[in-house]
C-alpha cells in the first residue's frame, strides 16, 4: 500500500468521524443547545472532509460539502436563524454528505446534486454574507497519482489583485547580463516573520549575488527601533542559469510582495560576450571590486540589522527530535493498526492458555501451593490477567458512534410510519469491544425500527391514549460487572400478547389449545418464522425477523430478554460479554467429557448430596434453588451424549449442580459429574464446517492442551424438554 | 529543518507529515492551536517553520498566530497558513496576525517545501 493510499484510508476513517461529529453537532441544535461552539464544530465537520477530498479531487463530495459548508457559515455568521427547519434541512444534508462519502469509498462518483432546500440554505447565507468566498479552482484541478506528484494549484500570497507577469513575456536574462534588485523592506516585514538575510540566501541559490547595503536612512542609534527595518539593499544577481526569468525572482519575494518595494531591472553585461558557451558552472563576469558572496552566503551587513530572533541556522542540520518533556508530547493518541491489536488478543490469548498449562504441571508434579514455583504461578496470573485487560482495553470503544448512527434510523423510520418520534440515548461513553460495537449495528438498527414500526403508536393514538403525541424511543448502555447491557425502550403500546399468540398458532407453532404465560408469548417474537414483516410493512421486516437479531445477540454470545407492559411500551435488554476473546468459565466433567460453563451464568453451585432433589416423574426431577424449585438437566444428556436417564446419586460421587441463569431464560440446575476448576479461557471459533451448534457456543484449549466445548446455557435450555416441557415449541426449536 | 505543522484533519496532517519525510524535513504535529502553542513552547531547539490551518477548535490559526507573535521569542519564526480559504479579507487578517506567507489547500508539495526553505533559508 502506498503512502497515498494510507493516507486516503486514513481520510475516510477521518471522514466517518466527521460525519458522526457533525450529526452528532446538528442534534444538538435540534435539541436547543444553539451556541456558537456547537456551530462551529458542525462547520468544521463539513469543512474538513471539504479539505480532504480536495486533496484526492473526490468532485461529487467537494462540491456538495462546499455548498453546505456554504449553507452552514450562515449560521455562523448569523444571516441564517436556526429553526427546526433548518436543522432539518441540515440533517438531510449529513445524510446526503455520508451517501456520498460512502460512494467515495468505493471509489464512486456519487450523485452531488444540490437538494433545493440545501440551495436556498446556501443561497440565504450567501446573501448575507458579505465575505466573498474565492473559488479554489475545482475544475482546474489535476488528477491526483499515487506518485504523490501535482502540477502546481494555487499558492496565493499576498499579493495584489494583478497576478505576477507570466513566464513567457517576463524578460529572460542572457548570458552575462545580471539582475539588479532593489530591495527595500517596509515597517512590517520582520514583524511577519519575514528574513532578508533568507530572501538572499533563496536568491543565492540562483546565481552569485553582490549586495550593496544602503543605510543613508539610518537614524540616530539612540532612535533605532530594531523591530523595524531601516535599511535597503541593491542586490546584483549574476544568475547561474542563463534563462532566469523575472518571475522566478519574483517568487522569491512572494510572501513579502506587500512588505517590501522590490524593482527588478536586466542590465545587459558590460563587455559584449563574443563567445555565447553556456556557462552554468556560474562564474559569471569579474566586477573586480565587488565583495562577492561565495558559497556560503552571509551577507552580514554592516549596519546593525535587527537580529533575527533564533539562532540562524547556517545548514540543514538535523533538527532535535520533538521535546519528551511533560507538556511537550505530541497528540496523546496513536491510531494503530486493527490487525495489529488482534494479533496482540491471540497472543495474551495463548498467554492465558499456556499460563494454564505450567499451572497444571506444576500441580502434577506435586509442587506444594507454598513452593516458589506456585507463587511464582499466582503472580503470572494475575500480571496475565492485567496484560489482557489492558489489550481489551485497546480494543473498547464507546458506543457513541453506533447510537449516533441510530438517529439516522430514527428519523427514517419515523418519516416512513408517519410517526412523530425522537430518540433519546444514554451511557454512550460505555465501551465495548469494536467487533461487537460493529456487529450491534445491524440487530439495534432492525430492533428501533420494530419499536417505532409496531410500538410506538399514531400521534392520533397517542393523543387518545392521554401520552404526549411524539414518541420516545430510549438507547442506553451499561456496564454490569463483566457485561454490557443495551437496551432499547419505547413508550408504545407494548407487545400485543393476543395478536403475537394468534399469529403464532395460525403460523403452527405452538397447539392452539396451549396456555402461555406473558413472558413465554413475548419469547414467540423470536421464533424463526414468526416474523411479521411480509404483511405489516415494509419497514421493519425486510425480510429479518426477531430470530435473526437474536442469533447475531448469540454469535456475540449475548442474550436478548424483552419485558414489557400494555399501553406503556416495551423494553428488548440485550446482554454482552464484554470481550470475545476470553471468558471465565467452570470447567466441569460430565459423561468423561470436560467442558466450559460461563461463570456469568452460573448463580450457585451445591454437591449433588446437600441438594434437595424431587422427582415429578421418571424422568424429570426438579430442585431447590433458594425458596422455589427448577427444573434439572443432566449436562450429558442435555448436550446429546448420554440418553435421559434417572439422576445418578451414588454416595462416593463428585457430582454437583450447578445453577444456571441464562440473562433471557429461568434458572435451572445443571448436573454434572465433577467440577474441575474455575479458570479464564480463551475462546476459539468453531469453525465454519460446524455450521451452528445448538447448545455449544464455541470451544477453547485447556490447560493440558485438549480441546472443550464451552456450553451455551441459554441454548442448552431453549433445546431441552427437561426445562421447557415437554409440548412447549416441539420441533420448532431444534 | 524542523516544522511544527498544526491542522484539525488528520489526512491534512499525514499529508504534510508525509510530504515533509520525503524531503527530508521533520515535523512534529498539533492538533489545534492550543495543542500547537503548548508544543511550540515546550519544542527545544524551537521549529525553524510554523504551519497553521485556520478553521480549527479551541484556538483557531489567527489566535494562534497572534499568540505566538505576542511573545518574543517567537517574533522571528516563519509562520504560513494553509489553510482553503483563499478569501482577501482573511489573508490581510492572518497578516495583520503576523502570519509570514499563505499557502491554499489542496496544496502542492513541492512549493510547500519551497515556501518552507524560503521563508526559513534552510535547504
Amino acid at each position: 500500500m502506498s503512502s497515498m493510499d494510507e493516507i486516503r484510508a486514513t481520510f475516510f476513517e477521518e471522514c466517518t468521524e466527521l460525519l458522526e461529529q457533525l450529526e452528532g453537532g446538528l442534534l444538538r441544535l435540534e435539541a436547543g443547545e444553539q451556541d456558537a461552539d456547537t456551530v462551529d464544530a458542525v462547520f468544521r465537520a463539513v469543512h474538513s472532509i471539504k479539505g480532504g477530498a480536495g486533496a484526492f479531487h473526490l468532485t461529487a463530495l467537494i462540491s456538495f460539502s462546499h455548498e453546505f459548508e456554504t449553507a452552514l457559515d450562515g449560521l455562523r455568521s448569523g444571516s441564517v436563524e436556526i429553526d427546526a427547519v433548518v436543522v432539518a434541512t441540515l440533517l438531510r444534508a449529513s445524510d446526503r454528505l455520508g451517501d456520498l462519502v460512502a460512494k467515495a469509498i468505493e471509489g464512486e462518483e456519487g450523485d452531488a446534486t444540490i437538494p433545493d432546500d440545501l440551495a436556498e440554505l446556501a443561497a440565504r447565507a450567501s446573501a448575507g454574507s458579505a465575505e466573498e468566498d474565492v473559488d479554489f479552482g475545482l475544475a482546474d484541478l489535476p488528477p491526483l497519482d499515487d506518485a504523490f506528484e501535482v502540477t502546481p494549484l494555487d499558492l496565493n500570497m499576498f499579493e495584489e489583485d494583478g497576478d505576477a507577469p507570466d513566464a513567457p513575456t517576463a524578460p529572460r536574462s542572457k548570458a552575462g547580463g545580471y539582475w539588479e534588485i532593489q530591495f527595500e523592506p517596509l515597517p512590517d516585514l520582520f514583524s511577519s516573520g519575514n528574513e532578508p538575510l533568507y530572501l538572499f540566501r533563496a536568491l543565492h541559490v540562483m546565481g552569485r549575488l553582490e549586495p550593496r547595503l544602503i543605510e543613508s536612512d539610518l537614524p540616530p542609534l539612540e532612535e533605532l527601533d530594531p523591530s523595524q527595518p531601516r535599511v535597503r539593499w541593491i542586490i546584483d544577481l549574476y544568475p547561474s542559469a542563463p534563462d532566469l526569468t523575472e518571475t522566478e525572482i519574483e517568487s522569491v519575494f512572494e510572501f513579502a510582495q506587500d512588505l517590501c518595494v522590490i524593482t527588478m531591472t536586466y542590465r545587459e553585461p558590460e563587455v559584449p560576450d563574443p563567445d555565447p558557451a553556456p556557462s552554468a558552472e556560474a562564474e559569471a563576469p569579474e566586477t573586480p571590486d565587488s565583495a562577492e558572496l561565495t558559497a556560503d552566503p552571509e551577507p552580514t551587513p554592516p549596519a546593525p540589522e535587527p537580529p533575527p530572533q533564533r539562532p540562524a541556522a547556517q545548514d540543514s542540520k538535523p533538527a532535535a527530535p520533538a521535546p519528551a518533556g511533560p507538556k511537550g508530547g505530541l497528540s496523546a493518541t496513536i491510531r494503530v493498526d486493527l490487525d495489529r491489536i488482534d494479533r496482540l488478543v491471540n497472543l495474551v490469548g495463548e498467554l492465558v492458555i499456556c499460563q494454564a498449562m505450567l499451572s497444571q504441571s506444576v500441580l502434577k508434579d506435586g509442587l506444594g501451593s507454598n513452593s516458589d514455583s506456585a507463587s511464582g504461578l499466582d503472580d503470572l496470573q494475575q500480571l496475565t490477567r492485567d496484560i489482557q485487560d489492558s489489550v481489551m482495553a485497546i480494543r473498547a470503544q464507546p458506543v457513541r458512534s453506533l447510537f449516533q448512527r441510530m438517529t439516522r434510523i430514527v428519523r427514517e423510520a419515523a418519516q416512513m410510519t408517519g410517526k412523530d418520534v425522537r430518540l433519546e440515548t444514554e451511557g454512550e461513553s460505555t465501551e465495548i469491544d469494536k467487533t461487537v460495537v460493529e456487529r450491534l449495528s445491524d440487530p439495534l438498527t432492525h430492533m428501533i425500527r420494530n419499536s417505532i414500526d409496531h410500538g410506538v403508536e399514531s400521534p392520533a393514538d397517542r393523543i387518545a391514549a392521554g401520552k404526549p403525541a411524539t414518541g420516545t424511543v430510549r438507547l442506553s448502555a451499561r456496564q454490569q460487572s463483566d457485561r454490557v447491557v443495551i437496551e432499547i425502550t419505547d413508550d408504545g403500546k407494548g407487545i400485543d400478547r393476543e395478536r403475537v399468540r394468534a399469529r403464532a398458532i395460525e403460523r403452527g407453532l405452538i397447539p392452539a389449545d396451549r396456555p402461555l404465560e406473558p413472558a413465554e408469548i413475548d419469547r414467540l417474537l423470536f421464533l424463526p418464522g414468526f416474523s411479521t414483516a411480509a404483511s405489516i410493512s415494509n419497514l421493519s421486516g425486510r425480510g429479518v425477523g426477531m430470530d435473526v437479531v437474536q442469533r447475531a445477540i448469540r454469535d456475540l454470545n449475548g442474550t436478548i430478554a424483552t419485558h414489557s407492559e400494555p399501553g406503556k411500551g416495551c423494553t428488548f435488554s440485550i446482554s454482552l460479554p464484554l470481550t470475545l476473546a476470553i471468558l471465565d468459565g467452570m470447567i466441569v466433567r460430565s459423561a468423561q467429557q470436560r467442558m466450559v460453563v460461563p461463570l456469568a451464568a452460573i448463580v450457585e453451585t451445591q454437591t449433588m448430596d446437600s441438594a434437595r432433589i424431587e422427582p415429578i416423574s421418571p424422568m424429570r426431577s426438579v430442585v431447590m434453588l433458594q425458596d422455589r424449585f427448577v427444573p434439572l438437566l443432566d449436562l450429558a444428556e442435555g448436550m446429546g451424549f448420554a440418553a435421559p436417564a434417572q439422576i445418578d446419586r451414588r454416595a462416593d460421587d463428585d457430582s454437583a449442580l450447578l445453577f444456571v441463569k441464562p440473562d433471557d431464560l429461568d434458572a435451572y440446575a445443571l448436573r454434572v459429574d465433577a467440577i474441575e476448576a474455575q479458570r479464564q479461557v480463551v475462546i476459539k471459533g468453531l469453525g465454519d464446517s460446524f455450521g451452528r451448534v445448538p447448545c455449544v457456543s464455541a470451544a477453547t484449549i485447556l490447560g493440558d492442551g485438549q480441546v472443550a466445548l464451552i456450553v451455551d446455557p441459554g441454548g442448552l435450555a431453549l433445546a431441552s424438554d427437561a426445562i421447557r416441557g415437554p409440548a412447549a415449541f416441539e420441533g420448532h426449536l431444534s | 529543518m524542523h516544522v511544527l505543522a498544526i491542522d484539525d484533519s488528520r489526512t491534512i496532517r499525514d499529508m504534510v507529515r508525509l510530504t515533509l519525510e520525503r524531503e527530508g524535513i521533520e515535523s512534529t504535529m498539533a492538533v489545534d492551536g492550543l495543542e500547537g502553542l503548548e508544543i511550540l513552547k515546550a519544542m527545544d531547539p524551537q521549529p525553524d517553520a510554523i504551519l497553521t490551518d485556520v478553521n480549527m477548535p479551541r484556538l483557531d490559526g489567527f489566535g494562534f498566530i497572534e499568540a505566538v507573535r505576542a511573545l518574543d521569542v517567537f517574533a522571528g519564526i516563519p509562520i504560513l497558513v494553509l489553510t482553503t480559504e483563499g478569501a482577501k479579507e482573511l489573508k490581510q487578517r492572518a497578516r495583520n496576525a503576523g502570519a509570514t506567507g499563505w499557502i491554499v489547500k489542496p496544496f502542492d508539495p513541492a512549493r510547500l517545501v519551497v515556501a518552507l526553505r524560503t521563508v526559513t533559508g534552510l535547504r
